[in-house]
């Protein structure tokens, strides 16, 4: 039984320059307690699939497909079944934590308000829980800090407020969207260890949304890699590093710094996946990575490649996988 | 207050030295807050002119040296004098005592009006800002068509059909309040809609209402409260309006608005007599919009952030 299952997943955004695809028939699966993460550059459609998730996209989106969780389908769900299941089955923690607290109320608050809404905890109990969370995130003091506001937090606490936040009702799936990217790199791994330890300890499923494959590569047991809005490759994480297979995923590792050997880092030249992103009202017909590929060949530019299986449990999206392996 | 308190020694220490800390940090920002405030001289001639304003109004309901509905025609427009401080008008009443009790009613004008602008126009900002479609046009299109007309004339069409009195004149003047107040609530939320916080309130499961209520509302409400001091302001010279025409208070209530018309075809006989209320409606105007404007340099974050 699995606990979130994505089929066939459209998100289409309605801008002033057309449709704007942002993700494209996606697919994926996860069973409890099991950790997956989704890598890509800015602007492929990882945080459009996370908030397609919760139901939290705006206005202007449509969504096609399903989002299947408990049995039910998520896309389909009204505002109110899905406000019983943000925060109390399914959480999120997001990129800021800079602003992801309302600055007018104490951390406290912010907490037992969450716990009081969908358990119906008495607000003493809850208090006592608020407590328990923040000692459990790893804030020192808890008992003093809950009565404080945001602003006298550092980033690094805040975010384990959030955190904290999140696992208030014990989810069965806790979503991370780049919850370190604006915290500095020694918090950064103090914070994925704290999220790692926590979603062990508590038997979540996790779903971490990163653009850094070092840092999916320690945390995660599956990896889908977009971009463009398509699942470009699928798999294991053991899977993925051992047999790279599509051409974006090989540049997008071999585009991580190294620090290593007898060559210094100014002889090595940095490798670079050429080219950008492009719009998402202008996504080629063909295979999105296209226009960027080194190896793309006319077939490319005008069908879209199926999801090709190299091994059980792991897809990759090129028409031309042989010859990337060749690469 | 950082990370780094994580390596301290013993966790007791650290406790103790984040506590101090953060007490120290909260009242240096309310210290902070409380010295900016007595260096700002808008803030404390308009504080100091609106405490007396309430103060006059305060005290003339308990004590005023005359009656100010006592007619005494031997001492009509009589000058300054120890009975009569400010003098008497052309019915012999004592001016002061007419002051001071107008005071109560340009205070009461002030909170009905602004009572009603208020709660009637916050509510429909934050109900246009939470409904976004036709429910935020209906309700900004029609603030946009009472704002099409000057306020003054329709609360005069108000005042005439429903018929003239202070209420009238009071509710008229806080329903041409309520369009400024649901506009800037409107923005305000639209503002607040947009952050990430209410993002993370709505991924934890909270409804429209209660993120309207509980983060939206409390994050706009300095905008509010500095408007409400501008449009207490407006009302006092709105009802005065209404009253110089005859179709706010009517006799024998005191009313600084009908002294100045009941004296105007005196003012070449005695100008005093027009003096004395107008300059209780410029100076009760006056400090009120000089509080907001020092309220509203005092509560803008901004400013507070660029300091």
């Amino acid at each position: 039984m699995t606990l979130l299952t994505v089929e066939d997943l459209t998100v289409t955004i309605d801008t002033i320059h057309g449709p704007g695809h942002a993700v494209r028939n996606l697919s994926f699966e996860l069973m409890p307690g099991n950790t997956l993460g989704i890598v890509g550059e800015s602007g492929c459609g990882k945080s459009m699939t996370a908030l397609s998730i919760l139901g939290l996209l705006p206005d202007n989106v449509t969504t096609t497909g399903g989002i299947y969780f408990d049995h039910r389908n998520l896309l389909t769900c009204s505002d109110q079944e899905l406000c019983q299941i943000r925060g109390n089955r399914i959480s999120m923690i997001f990129q800021e934590p800079m602003t992801s607290l309302n600055p007018v109320h104490t951390i406290g608050q912010q907490i037992i308000e969450i716990m009081t809404l969908h358990q119906g905890t008495s607000k003493t109990e809850a208090k006592i829980e608020a407590i328990r969370l923040l000692d459990m995130v790893g804030i020192r003091d808890p008992k003093a800090r809950i009565s404080q506001y945001p602003h006298q937090l550092s980033g690094g606490q805040r975010q384990r407020v959030m955190i904290a936040i999140a696992l208030s009702n014990k989810p069965d799936l806790l979503i991370a969207d780049e919850p370190t990217t604006a915290v500095d790199v020694t918090i950064q791994k103090q914070i994925l260890e704290l999220i790692r330890s926590l979603v062990n300890e508590l038997g979540m499923g996790l779903i971490l949304i990163s653009h850094d494959l070092g840092v999916i590569s320690n945390m995660v047991d599956q990896i889908v890699v977009m971009y463009g809005g398509t699942a470009v490759e699928t798999g294991t994480t053991s899977q993925i590093f051992s047999n790279v297979s599509h051409p974006y995923t090989q540049g997008l590792l071999s585009a991580i710094p190294r620090i290593s050997g007898h060559k210094s880092l100014r002889q090595t030249r940095l490798n670079t996946i050429p080219g950008v992103v492009p719009e998402l009202t202008e996504l080629p017909i063909g295979c999105t990575f296209s226009d960027r590929c080194a190896i793309a060949s006319n077939l490319c530019t005008k069908t879209p490649p199926p999801a090709t299986l190299i091994n059980v449990g792991h897809y990759a999206a090129c028409h031309h996988l042989e010859r990337a392996k060749g690469k | 207050m950082s990370e780094r308190e994580n390596s301290y020694p013993t966790g007791l220490a650290a406790g103790d030295a984040a506590v101090n800390l953060s007490q120290k940090s909260d009242s240096t920002t309310q210290r902070e807050l409380w010295r900016r405030a007595i260096h700002h001289r808008s803030f404390i001639v308009g504080g100091v002119l609106t405490i007396l304003l309430v103060m006059i109004a305060i005290v003339s309901l308990f004590w005023t040296p005359h009656d100010p509905t006592q007619i005494n025609i031997r001492h009509r427009l009589a000058g300054p004098s120890l009975e009569h401080w400010l003098g008497a008008d052309q019915f012999g009443r004592d001016i002061l005592s007419i002051i001071m009790a107008g005071a109560q009613n340009s205070i009461m004008v002030g909170v009905v009006a602004v009572g009603i602008g208020m709660s009637f126009g916050v509510t429909l900002g934050l109900i246009a800002a939470s409904n976004r479609g036709w429910v935020e046009e209906l309700i900004m299109r029609s603030c946009d068509f009472m704002y099409a007309f000057p306020a003054i004339l329709l609360a005069i069409l108000l005042v005439a059909t429903l018929g003239s009195g202070a209420i009238n004149a009071m509710v008229a003047i806080g329903i041409f309040a309520i369009p400024t107040f649901a506009r800037l609530s409107r923005a305000n939320a639209n503002a607040i809609w947009s952050r990430e916080f209410v993002l993370a309130a709505r991924a934890s499961g909270k409804g429209t209402a209660q993120i309207t209520v509980e983060h939206i509302l409390p994050n706009i409400m300095s905008v509010i409260v500095v408007q409400a001091t501008i449009e207490f302001a407006l009302a006092i010279l709105a009802e005065a309006a209404l009253s110089y025409l005859g179709i706010g208070s009517q006799p024998p209530t005191p009313s600084w608005g009908r002294m100045l018309s009941e004296v105007q075809t005196l003012v070449f006989l005695n100008p005093w007599l027009a003096v004395y209320p107008g300059a209780a409606i410029a100076l009760a105007v006056l400090g009120l919009n000089l509080l907001g404007d020092g309220l509203r340099d005092l509560l803008d974050p901004r400013l507070v952030r660029k300091r």
